[in-house]
């Protein structure tokens, strides 16, 4: 596996500017995902080093082999390119049985018919499919059907894995397990991925680094915790979710009205009796995960807080706010 | 399963190269005709001959389509104008026959012979239970509204000749007539055959201006048709043959010209019914003695070819 | 840094498959089309002459009774289309929904009006429905008046057309499967509703495309406009090039002209349909063939099999009824009666003098050739269409619908326009070679008009997901899509064959001497009026190519992929 190092890639399509001036290292072994709204051009950027689309600008590298160079005009044709691909919608071939769509990519790389056999049957033990390998997708389920997609992408052990929202046709359930053991697989075989999801839970449980994409831009890369807790902005702050986004006043500690808007994230807030904090109205209050949630009024502002205990409607309650987890824009 | 598809594919393209010293002849039906004509002059001659037989329209145009590169040698139409068209353009090769000596002179030019001629009659299905129509005038009566059938001048060359006929012997008459027809009923379908089938299957009673051969065998098949060749006249529907002048062939052409007008070919052309163009050989049906021919100007009257269709079909409220 | 040698190999075969794609339509489709383009143009190109250039055009152009004629043929076009579409829509949704066995069984029993052909379908509607025709002389009425008049010919007309629509649409209905139908349900949606607001919309590609076709094949239709347009008067343009091939004078130039306002016309047609197809693109996610469809309550069942059924005695059972009625009698003017009827015609087909047995082998076997080489012609260029896509491309749809807009007659002179030049080495004209090659140049249309509709809904994923994998185009188009496209482009193969085994006006004009087709033989026994005889040639032909067909069925039954229903 090696370094994917994309650099100054720009794409349009005729008037309409897609991705600007884009650069990003995908480290070795290392899982990112392309975060963003629709429109963002993250998918266009998968397709670009999938082979898929071209460039105007710029060029991508996988290790030693060139896959893109916009100004020499050489773009590598996808089965060049040695790559795994999981499809939002699958993409299994509906003639095929589990077994042939997965050994086709090796059976492309004219591998010897042993060989096939041996690495089909481990791929297929390896996302727990192997009974399955004589039928035909549509007897299996999504979360199946897009298990087989992994094993296809994994079979012909290529040197990266792109995945376009692999777990959007998912339920939530599915979604979480099968999200988890993409991550667990990339780790234990040391993958080096790329990830294109509007889905920041997915973000979360997949990846090392999130690319936070917007308007044909990176607008934010880090890891996931980190941009959860450091967003750049007030738009990152609202797409990732991260907490709620109040006019900075003097009743927020720190308050000195020279920042706009201050990032205070549900988990910042403490109930207390003593006195020492801003007043809220509670509006809910509802227990969901393993909490409560309590949506609550201050100051004609609706936050969103955590609770240890259940808080009834119209109750007035003092919370206290920790300074250290606050963020400020200007 | 590709390779067989090959080998039939080559087969099939072998078996048919051209051996440049076969004659070429395309020919108007009756199929049996030609190629009885075909079979008789190789057996007489040994030289074999390629057959394209069709009609006239579709022998005239293949023909116009190879000029480029020419294939036939000889060309026998049922229709008297191409002849006049061809030889007017100087396609054909002036050749008369030793024995186109017993052919009447209406019936030949230096470029061009008749093989023989259909005359045109009236045909009626004798099931239909109408009266036995005797002249062309006859057919305006009041008995045969919505029973006459007539083959379309534009679509047969018979027809127009009849038309053309009537018309040069009778003058405003004919297209009196013809309105009066319309004005019965008569139907306009087609070409020859287009007519005669409704009066076969009965939804129609008689056809004005049938091929008097075409309905004259159909007869001896065992159909209730009865022919009548109006004493009052009819027109002869000459079908010429005749020689390409771009034929690479040209004796053999002039040969098979031979045998189709000798005794022996003659006596074919007789027997499908059709008036043999030579007066010594016995027709086997009204000939010469019986049939009362309107003679015109044919050349005169191909040239206004068009004229008298559109007339027609304005007589007719096309 | 590696760009490697087999990145450019890739990089060759697009390109490679768009020149072979270009290269076999312009040389089987454009060729001869030119060569018609050129003669109306330059009326001694027969001659290699440009003199006289456009002085046929004038004269023909500006002749009154063609203005009718065109308007007559246009509103013919539509007038079939729409009652083409109108029949075979609902039966193919009805068919979607069938239990897999019923299904194929009616797929076979609609691709019988194809092997009759249009002629012998016109011939046999006014032997049962002309005055004293077989329905008079059976039920004391007759329907003449309806048959001879413009609803008349368009119910005849699309009797014989309306398999094309069904055939694409039912693939549509069936790729689209159950889903977007149970959505609607669940929000309230009744069946009639469902059908009209999401059904049809989705299956819109396709039921234009096939539209598309039934639309040309009317404009250019001769033999029902002829046989039955002619006994009240109806003109179109199609007869009126047959006028001047059909006798005396002919005016091939002239017959030219007349055919480039066909060649117009099917140009607009082609850009209306590119345009409502722009619109209406959809692709289906998550595509699997579903042809399980639902069990139907026994009531509904009934129904649709009784709907089934009547447009099937309607379609193929009348007509051939009436064309063995017409090859057992004697004589035509006996009638239906006893003693009138016989074996003779059929025995006679078998008579050691006829060529009927060397006519009927003939046409098979060039039959089969036009339609492997059609069906395998028409999967390279739909992949060039459809994925390869560019304006060159648009092109190329073109030129694959052109022939269907010209006649044949005028198809088969520009036939012998290009090929009988002293300059071509070696030439397939003057050998059977030059059949196979009109019969391609005719048929070509059906199967890339259905395999492109069938292919536009595969959605692209199935490629890209094959190409990154390491497949070539070339292992896409064989192992990916032709797999999928294996039901429509059966269907295709036995609609080409159907039609091949009966073509006839090119068969006519360009047979080499002694080689005669079925739909040659029949002819020259009809033009000696021996209608009983080309009735019983007729017959036979229709049941051996049926036979072949139901037996391609049966095979096409054993595929694993659905396409066998």
């Amino acid at each position: 596996m090696s370094d994917l190092k994309i650099e100054h890639i720009s794409k349009s399509f005729g008037s309409v500017t897609v991705l600007s001036d884009i650069s990003l290292t995908v480290e070795s072994g290392s899982f990112v995902t392309l975060l963003g709204p629709s429109g963002c051009g993250k998918t266009t950027l998968l397709r670009i080093i999938a082979g898929l689309e071209t460039a105007d600008t710029g060029s991508i590298t996988c290790g030693d082999r060139t896959f893109v160079n916009a100004e020499q005009g050489r773009f590598a044709d996808p089965q060049d390119r040695k790559l795994g691909f999981v499809f939002q919608d699958y993409g299994l071939w509906p003639h095929l049985t589990v077994a042939e769509n997965v050994a086709f990519p090796m059976r492309m790389a004219k591998a010897p018919a042993a060989e096939i056999e041996v690495r089909v049957a481990e791929v297929l033990g390896v996302v727990r499919l192997s009974e399955h390998a004589e039928k035909l997708p549509e007897q299996l389920s999504g979360g199946q059907k897009q298990r087989v997609s992994i094993a296809r992408a994994l079979s012909g052990k290529p040197q990266l894995i792109l995945f376009d929202e692999p777990l959007s046709n998912l339920d939530a359930n599915l979604r979480e397990e099968l999200g988890q053991e993409i991550r667990i697989l990339s780790k234990q075989f040391g993958l080096t991925c790329v990830n294109v999801t509007h889905d920041r839970r997915e973000a979360q449980i997949l990846s090392d680094q999130i690319a936070l994409m917007k308007d044909g831009v990176i607008h934010q890369l880090g890891r996931p915790e980190d941009m959860f807790r450091q967003p750049r902005d007030v738009w990152a702050a609202q797409f990732l979710d991260a907490g709620n986004i109040l006019p900075a006043n003097r009743e927020l500690p720190g308050g000195n009205g020279s920042a706009a808007e201050v990032l205070v994230p549900r988990g910042a807030f403490e109930l207390t009796d003593n006195g020492q904090g801003i007043v809220v109205e509670v509006l809910n209050c509802i227990f969901i995960e393993d909490r409560y949630e309590v949506t609550a009024r201050f100051n004609g502002d609706i936050i969103k807080v955590f609770s240890p205990r259940y808080l009834t409607m119209n109750e007035t309650v003092t919370l206290a706010v920790r300074e250290e987890d606050l963020v400020r824009f200007d | 399963m590709k390779v067989i598809v090959a080998a039939a594919a080559a087969t099939i393209a072998l078996a048919s190269v051209a051996n440049a010293a076969d004659l070429v002849v395309y020919s108007a039906g009756p199929k049996p005709l030609s190629g009885g004509l075909a079979k008789g002059f190789t057996k007489m001659t040994g030289i074999k001959v390629k057959l394209f037989q069709s009609n006239s329209g579709k022998v005239m145009a293949r023909y116009q389509a190879e000029k480029s590169n020419p294939q036939v040698d000889v060309i026998i139409s049922a229709s008297w104008g191409h002849a006049i068209t061809l030889n007017k353009s100087g396609d054909l090769l002036a050749y008369t026959s030793p024995n186109a000596a017993k052919i009447p002179a209406s019936l030949k030019t230096k470029t061009y012979a008749a093989q023989g001629a259909a005359a045109l009659a009236i045909a009626y299905n004798t099931k239909s239970g109408l009266p036995k129509p005797k002249q062309w005038s006859d057919l305006t009566k009041p008995v045969y509204k919505d029973q006459i059938s007539m083959p379309d001048p534009a679509k047969a060359g018979s027809a127009l000749t009849l038309v053309q006929g009537l018309a040069s012997a009778q003058g405003d008459k004919a297209w009196k007539l013809f309105e009066a027809l319309a004005k019965d009923g008569m139907i306009v379908p087609g070409a020859n055959r287009a007519a005669l089938r409704p009066v076969l299957q009965g939804a129609r009673g008689v056809v004005f201006g049938a091929v008097d051969y075409i309905a004259l065998g159909l007869k001896k098949k065992g159909e209730t048709l009865e022919v009548i060749h109006p004493t009052q006249g009819t027109v002869l529907a000459p079908r010429p043959i005749m020689i390409a002048k771009s034929s690479k062939n040209q004796a053999a052409a002039k040969k098979f010209v031979d045998y189709v007008l000798s005794k022996e070919g003659q006596t074919l052309v007789a027997k499908r019914l059709i008036l043999p163009a030579r007066t010594d050989v016995k027709a086997l049906r009204p000939g010469w003695k019986e049939l009362k021919i309107i003679n015109y100007d044919y050349v005169k009257a191909a040239g206004e070819a068009e004229v008298t269709k559109a007339k027609f079909a304005q007589s007719v409220g096309k | 840094m590696t760009t490697d040698k087999s990145a450019e190999k890739g990089r060759r075969l697009r390109p490679a498959l768009f020149g072979l794609s270009t290269f076999l339509l312009i040389v089987i489709v454009g060729f001869p089309v030119l060569a018609i383009i050129m003669f109306a143009l330059f009326p001694y190109i027969n001659e290699l002459s440009f003199r006289e250039p456009f002085n046929v055009l004038l004269p023909n152009l500006s002749n009154p009774r063609l203005i009718e004629a065109t308007l007559n043929s246009l509103s013919l076009s539509f007038a079939v289309t729409i009652l083409s579409a109108v029949i075979a829509v609902p039966l193919a949704y009805m068919r979607a929904r069938f239990p897999l066995r019923l299904g194929r069984i009616w797929d076979a029993c609609y691709l019988v009006p194809f092997l009759i052909p249009p002629y012998i379908g016109s011939l046999a509607w006014m032997q049962l429905l002309q005055r004293k025709g077989f329905i008079e002389q059976w039920l004391g009425f007759n329907m003449a008046d309806f048959l001879f008049s413009f609803p008349g010919i368009v119910t005849v007309m699309a009797r014989h057309l309306f398999p094309l629509i069904y055939f694409t649409t039912s693939n549509a209905f069936a790729i689209i499967g159950s889903r977007y139908g149970d959505v609607a349900k669940v929000f309230g949606g009744r069946p009639v509703q469902v059908f009209f607001r999401i059904y049809l919309p989705m299956v819109l590609p396709a039921l234009l495309s096939s539209s598309l076709i039934v639309f040309i094949l009317t404009i250019e239709e001769f033999g029902t406009p002829e046989i039955l347009g002619s006994r009240f008067g109806y003109e179109v343009i199609v007869t009126s090039i047959h006028e001047k091939f059909s006798d005396w004078p002919i005016d091939l130039p002239g017959a030219s002209v007349l055919s480039l306002i066909l060649i117009f016309i099917a140009f607009f047609a082609f850009q209306a349909h590119q345009k409502l197809s722009d619109k209406f693109q959809t692709t289906v996610e998550n595509q699997t063939i579903d042809r399980r469809g639902e069990p139907l309550p026994p009531v509904y069942l009934a129904i649709v099999i009784l709907i089934f059924g009547s447009i099937f005695v309607l379609a193929v059972v009348l007509p051939i009824v009436t064309v063995g009625i017409a090859a057992f009698m004697d004589t035509v003017s006996g009638g239906v009666t006893a003693d009138n009827m016989s074996f003779k015609n059929l025995l006679g087909l078998f008579d050691r003098e006829s060529e009927a047995w060397g006519a009927i082998l003939t046409s098979l076997s060039l039959a089969v050739m036009a339609a492997i080489g059609t069906v395998v012609i028409a999967i390279i260029v739909a992949f060039t269409i459809v994925r390869l896509r560019s304006a060159a491309t648009v092109f190329l749809d073109f030129l694959a619908i052109l022939p269907n807009s010209v006649p044949g007659m005028a198809v088969a002179v520009g036939l012998i326009l290009t090929w009988n030049q002293p300059w071509w080495p070696v030439t397939p004209y003057n050998t059977p070679l030059i059949l196979l090659l009109a019969y391609l140049c005719l048929m070509l249309p059906y199967p890339i008009r259905m395999v492109t509709a069938a292919l536009r809904q595969l959605p692209k994923s199935l490629d890209d997901a094959a190409y990154i994998s390491g497949a070539s185009e070339l292992v896409v188009i064989r192992q990916v899509l032709a797999p999928l496209l294996l039901p429509i482009a059966l269907a295709a193969g036995f609609i080409v064959f159907a039609i091949s085994t009966r073509e006839l006006v090119s068969s006519i004009m360009l047979a080499p001497a002694g080689v005669e087709t079925v739909a040659t033989y029949v002819f020259h026994q009809f033009d000696q009026v021996s209608v009983g005889s080309g009735m019983a040639m007729s017959l036979v032909a229709i049941l051996v190519s049926g036979s072949i067909i139901a037996f391609g069925q049966k095979l096409q039954g054993k595929n694993r992929t659905g396409g066998g229903s």
